[in-house]
């Protein structure tokens, strides 16, 4: 028994490193689903919308010592001001375009994050931040159950979307914008709310990165955050809630975590050859999905289920 | 040019239209200089392909914009000029179109469907999340008293032929509780007892205070329910009046019915 605990938990470090970025990528796959499974928004910048998070929060923190809560406050704030804007520009914008456009946003994040040396430290980094509490060598886990807390509030509030009016008011304005409008909806009113909202959530995650990894850089808002949740989301099924955390088990869980830790590859291989061959995998899966599978492993949304447990009540 | 058109609207709301223009490349679609629809309780839009029935109707919602003119609503209460408001602010004043081409959510069962219509702007807020109940118990009756009437093949599913989404179209379009209903060709692909059946229906709600403007291809329907008709040629309206006046008409014989129709 020992011996096998010890082979699963043998280096709890990486373990939990590896279970913060599987939460992540729930987290953000979550609020993806939300913004592209059903509102039909495709989010390219999501690593934007996460690191002016992220970089708001260790900015609040270092530069104007701000303490934890306002400055994940600002966090958030910073997020769903930038979804805000983003949202009124793509809102017209067709599906192409609406992709073009939110890149160029997580691309002019980082850019302004990487030049704007005196106020985020650019390449040398800006640091450090701390944990907001100190329990001795339980923080580190302790932050993984807050953070699991944090994810599975956003599961929870993603399922009661989908069986609220508001959750079908984006279901109709991601599937057909001119009907919705002669039904009296707001089309371009609730695409900028939704992409404020969810972008708040991602800006609100990229703060609570901030403490694990203590020191911030631009490289660590490239666009493999944004490839990583898309591939989780789609693998796992877009319209679905549950997509996100399917799909980030199948990528992050199976190649950034469980082949790492328990499969003995050289160190040679593991630093080199594997990163390259994941992100190989990663893009042979997503086409495989879009041609054989394109609604993920879980498929379409369910709303019959829905109404007739709607019905017996 | 009009015959028998009255323009007492005996308190119902009137769209009125002034110098409504618009053009596709050289071709001009529409081209209207004053128009009341409304006036009566239902009112015949006819003429043949390509009249620009559909452009009008469009242009009303603002789901097209017109090069020139306005469009303006008179519901008793105030005017309101609808030609420079959003689509989804002239749905929210009481005029609604039906679509020609079979319009669906992909992803909205039948009840979705339904329960969007009805759904009010509150209701719809990010934070409402546990609002679906209440939603549900406010309009279920009024719902499945429209369900009853029509035979869906899987009522808690999602509307699978033509006919079916046809029917969905207007009986969303009636949850929104119009003053003016545009209906474009509602009842193409729908068989004979169904099309009477939806006529009935329109009937009813016309007599509790609904002004409805049509365009149907099915002639019969038009003047058996029609109290006025509109007659369209290139773009404008070019003859008005009862439905036994236009059928008669020599114009609208020779340009639209055929001799062999009369």
């Amino acid at each position: 028994m020992s011996a096998v605990w010890d082979y699963l938990f043998g280096s709890p470090a990486f373990l939990i490193f590896g279970t913060y970025t599987l939460m992540m990528i729930v987290g953000l796959g979550i609020l993806l689903h939300l913004q592209l499974g059903v509102t039909g928004i495709g989010n390219f910048g999501v690593a934007g919308f996460w690191g002016a998070g992220l970089y708001a929060f260790g900015i609040m923190q270092v530069t104007y010592d701000v303490g934890f809560w306002p400055a994940l406050l600002v966090a958030t704030a910073a997020g769903g001001v930038l979804g805000l804007i983003t949202g009124w520009v793509i809102a017209d914008l067709d599906d192409d375009g609406v992709l073009a456009a939110t890149l160029a946003v997580a691309t002019i994040v980082y850019l302004a994050i990487d030049s704007e040396k005196d106020i985020t430290g650019g390449r040398v980094g800006l640091g450090t931040i701390d944990f907001p509490f100190d329990v001795g060598d339980r923080t580190d886990l302790a932050w993984l159950a807050i953070l699991f807390g944090v994810v599975g509030l956003l599961l929870w509030y993603a399922r009661r979307v989908h069986r609220s009016p508001y959750g079908r008011l984006l279901i109709a304005t991601g599937t057909n914008e001119p009907l919705a409008r002669s039904l009296r909806k707001p089309v371009k009113r609730t695409k900028v709310g939704v992409m404020a909202l969810t972008s708040a959530g991602m800006g609100a995650l990229g703060g609570l990165y901030g403490p694990i990894v203590h020191f911030l850089f631009p490289t660590q808002l490239t666009v493999a955050i944004t490839v990583s949740v898309i591939t989780a989301l789609v693998l796992g099924g877009q319209q679905r809630p549950l997509g996100a955390f399917v799909g980030a088990l199948l990528t992050v869980g199976l190649f950034d975590i469980a082949i790492k830790l328990y499969v003995p590859l050289p160190k040679d291989l593991l630093e080199h050859a594997f990163p390259v061959t994941k992100q190989i995998i990663f893009g042979a899966l997503l086409i495989f999905v879009l041609l054989f599978r394109p609604l993920g492993i879980l498929g379409r949304m369910r709303r019959e289920r829905h109404v007739k447990g709607l019905s017996r009540v | 040019m009009s015959e028998g058109n009255g323009s007492a609207s005996g308190g119902r709301a009137t769209i009125r239209i002034s110098g409504l223009t618009k053009s596709f490349g050289d071709q001009t679609v529409v081209n209207i200089d004053e128009l009341v629809l409304g006036a009566k309780p239902v009112e015949g839009l006819i003429g043949p392909n390509g009249a620009g029935k559909t452009t009008l109707m469009r242009l009303i919602m603002r789901s097209t914009k017109a090069d020139t003119g306005s469009v303006i609503l008179d519901d008793g209460s105030g005017e309101m000029v609808l030609s420079k408001l959003a689509p989804h602010r002239i749905a929210s004043l009481g005029v609604v179109k039906t679509n020609q081409v079979t319009q669906d959510f992909a992803g909205l069962t039948i009840w979705d469907s339904l329960l969007l219509a009805v759904a009010q702007r509150h209701d719809e807020r990010p934070h409402r999340i546990y609002r679906e109940r209440h939603v549900r118990e406010s309009h279920g009756e009024e719902i499945q008293s429209y369900l009853d009437l029509f035979e869906f093949s899987e009522p808690e599913g999602f509307a699978h032929s033509t006919g079916e989404k046809k029917l969905l179209d207007v009986i969303r379009c009636l949850l929104l509780k119009p003053k003016i209903l545009l209906l474009d060709e509602p009842t193409a692909g729908l068989p004979d007892d169904v099309t009477a059946q939806v006529i009935d229906m329109l009937r009813t709600k016309v007599a509790e205070g609904m002004s409805v403007v049509i365009v149907e291809h099915d002639l019969d329907v038009i003047w058996g329910f029609s109290d006025i008709v509109h007659f369209m040629a290139e773009g404008d309206v070019i003859l008005e009046g009862d439905p036994d006046y236009i059928r008669a008409h020599s114009t609208v014989v020779e340009k639209y019915l055929g001799s062999g129709h009369v």
